[in-house]
């Protein structure tokens, strides 16, 4: 459906106004990646099955092919069922890395209580509501270095893994260091003269799409709040500090870590993006703000680490 | 010529004004800026919701700037309108309240250094510096300063004396000087807003639209009043209806600049089985050099 909404704006607008220049998906200099996303069908230390929404596809693993799975392990720790996105370097029949069951908790801390597994957290991340999450006490001193104040109405952005089939996310890393309040962020970084324009620079990071979808496009935002998903990602009268895109609109991306570049169709509504005015630390400090957040088959085409939360990037939208 | 006890009891009583304007207007701007709930959200109060209710649960945050508000207005109410045997328990009471609001700034600004103080609602949300804090100071000093005396509220207002009158008006005017409000909504207005971040509102987009010989010309196509489909890039917003061309259905697509009272329209129409461009009528204007804002994600 968003496909097909993508496909007809694209078209309807070069119609009216011309087909636009602009840069080619990806810069020449630097190797790209192909990236298969599908749910495990059968996984052994030799090959692993995948169920894509193009079929089954069988991928060989080599000794070297990392997987994650919660923690950096190896490809016996995949399950049947698990969500998994593969990385294969271009012109290799070989992944070089593997992420399964992974997830990604981020929003507004509204409830909290705890148990003998750990904390039980409910977030607000945003339309379509509130998700659970879990943090199991063996990873709670890791949290909170970076994420000290698990109350309402604070902030928390956590990477985790499905790890048992409750479909609760246990939350394994924080993503970001939390803002000290729970206040208004501030202006975002992006409002200020420097930062004006249609090409802006800032962290890019990844959200939680259905298990075994592999579209390649990106959260935004800033989504007109005058029409469709913009509603609902309006926030609150706040000044935009990116200028305003629709679904179907096509950002350029570039991650400024690896040299990769594509051209990412809108596909929803990034609620939580302006809460978070902080900076990515993949290489060197990027400018503070979040630009967008990707699906996981865009991160990872691009070059970024599901388990790293961000990458450094540029974010073309004219 | 007057003497010095008469001034300074002119200047006592000009705090009166200065109190009360200050009094009714937060409360105004409390209650007309904070936007209605929509989804009772965390996400979209913690966005809106300045100054230290902040400091509350997040089901306490409206209730408590409602009570504030409400606060704010019947003391200045009663700072106008109770008789002298009971004018100084108002005078009092105002005096503790902006004490009160001082050491609350101060804990919020501890607590949550990036805080607005919310004092005049969401115009109020520069961080808490010392222009609030001395604000807060000052009233708290120029309420306890009306303790005592002789005349009642309404009645100094009757008996004003030039002293009287300039006291408060340059008063009046040191407050809108030292205001961070003021700053901000100065600032905000003399910085233009480009037009790919301006809000505009979907109703005005059609009703320019409606308003161009590109819509009159199109107009005998439609099959439908409404658009099918409406989105926005940047500065320009597309509106799709549905028409009829040849005996065939199609799609006309109009392409409306933003942010000009007379805007640039362009027009397609498309058919709507195959995707062809069926008219595409010469532009009313040359095409311009590709600017900046010409230049169209894709």
């Amino acid at each position: 459906m968003r496909q097909g909404v993508h496909a007809d704006r694209r078209m309807l607008r070069a119609a009216v106004l011309g087909a636009p220049g602009g840069p080619d998906a990806h810069d020449a200099t630097a190797p790209a990646y192909h990236v298969v996303r599908g749910i495990v069908a059968d996984a052994s230390p030799y090959v692993l099955a995948l169920e894509t929404a193009a079929g089954r596809t069988n991928l060989t693993l080599a000794p070297d092919t990392g997987v994650w799975r919660g923690e950096d392990t190896d490809s016996t720790a995949l399950r049947i069922g698990d969500d998994a996105v593969a990385r294969l370097p271009a012109g290799s029949p070989v992944p070089d890395r593997i992420w399964a069951a992974f997830g990604r908790v981020t929003g507004v801390i509204t409830a909290i209580d705890g148990d003998r597994t750990g904390a039980r957290l409910e977030v607000d991340t945003g339309p379509p509501g509130v998700r659970p999450l879990l943090i199991p006490h063996r990873y709670a001193d890791r949290i909170a270095v970076r994420h000290p104040r698990l109350r309402p109405g604070y902030l928390i952005d956590v990477i985790g893994a499905y790890t048992d089939r409750s479909g609760v996310l246990h939350g394994v890393r924080p993503a970001t260091s939390q803002p000290p309040g729970p206040g208004d962020p501030g202006e975002p970084a992006g409002t200020g003269s420097a930062a004006r324009g249609l090409v802006r620079q800032g962290g890019v990071t990844w959200y939680e799409t259905t298990p075994g979808d592999d579209a390649h496009g990106l959260a935004y935002p800033a989504i007109d709040p005058a029409t469709e998903a913009g509603a609902a990602c309006d926030s609150a009268g706040r000044r935009p500090y990116l200028p305003y895109l629709s679904i179907g609109s096509e950002p350029g991306v570039r991650n400024d870590c690896t040299g990769l570049a594509a051209r990412l169709p809108v596909l929803a509504c990034a609620a939580t993006a302006p809460l978070f005015n902080d900076r990515c630390l993949r290489c060197g400090t990027s400018p503070r703000g979040r630009l967008a957040e990707l699906t996981p088959a865009a991160f990872v085409a691009l070059g970024g680490e599901l388990d790293d939360g961000c990458f450094n990037a540029t974010v073309t939208v004219g | 010529m007057s003497g010095v006890p008469e001034i300074l009891l002119a200047v006592r009583a000009a705090q009166l004004p200065v109190v009360c304007a200050t009094l009714y207007f937060a409360a105004g701007a409390k209650l007309v800026t904070l936007p209605g709930a929509s989804s009772g959200s965390a996400l979209y109060d913690r966005s809106i919701v300045p100054g230290p209710a902040l400091l509350l649960g997040t089901r306490w945050r409206r209730p408590a700037i409602y009570a504030v508000a409400g606060m704010e207005i019947v003391i200045a109410s009663c700072l106008l309108l109770l008789p002298r045997g009971s004018a100084d328990a108002a005078r009092i009471a105002a005096g503790i309240v902006f004490a009160t609001g001082t050491f609350v700034l101060i804990e919020l600004r501890n607590q949550h250094p990036d805080a607005g103080c919310g004092c005049f609602g969401t115009l109020s949300r520069t961080p808490v510096g010392f222009r609030a804090l001395g604000r807060s100071c000052a009233l708290t000093v120029a309420s306890l300063a009306m303790f005592g005396l002789p005349a009642p509220g309404l009645a100094t207002l009757r008996t004003a004396t030039p002293v009287y009158t300039a006291v408060a008006l340059a008063e009046l005017v040191l407050l809108v000087a030292i205001a961070p409000e003021v700053s901000a909504v100065l600032t905000s207005l003399a910085r233009h807003e480009p037009c790919e971040t301006a809000r505009v509102p979907a109703q005005r987009t059609l009703r320019a639209l409606h308003a161009t010989a590109a819509w009159r010309a199109h107009r005998p196509l439609l099959t439908g009043d409404r658009p099918v489909d409406m989105w926005r890039e940047l500065c320009w917003r597309y509106v799709v209806y549905p028409c009829v061309l040849d005996d065939r259905p199609a799609r006309i697509v109009f392409a409306v600049r933003l942010g000009d009272r007379h805007p640039e329209v362009r027009a397609a129409v498309v058919d709507r089985a195959t995707g062809e461009v069926r008219s595409r009528p010469p532009d009313p204007v040359p095409p311009a050099p590709p600017g900046r804002m010409d230049r169209m994600p894709g």
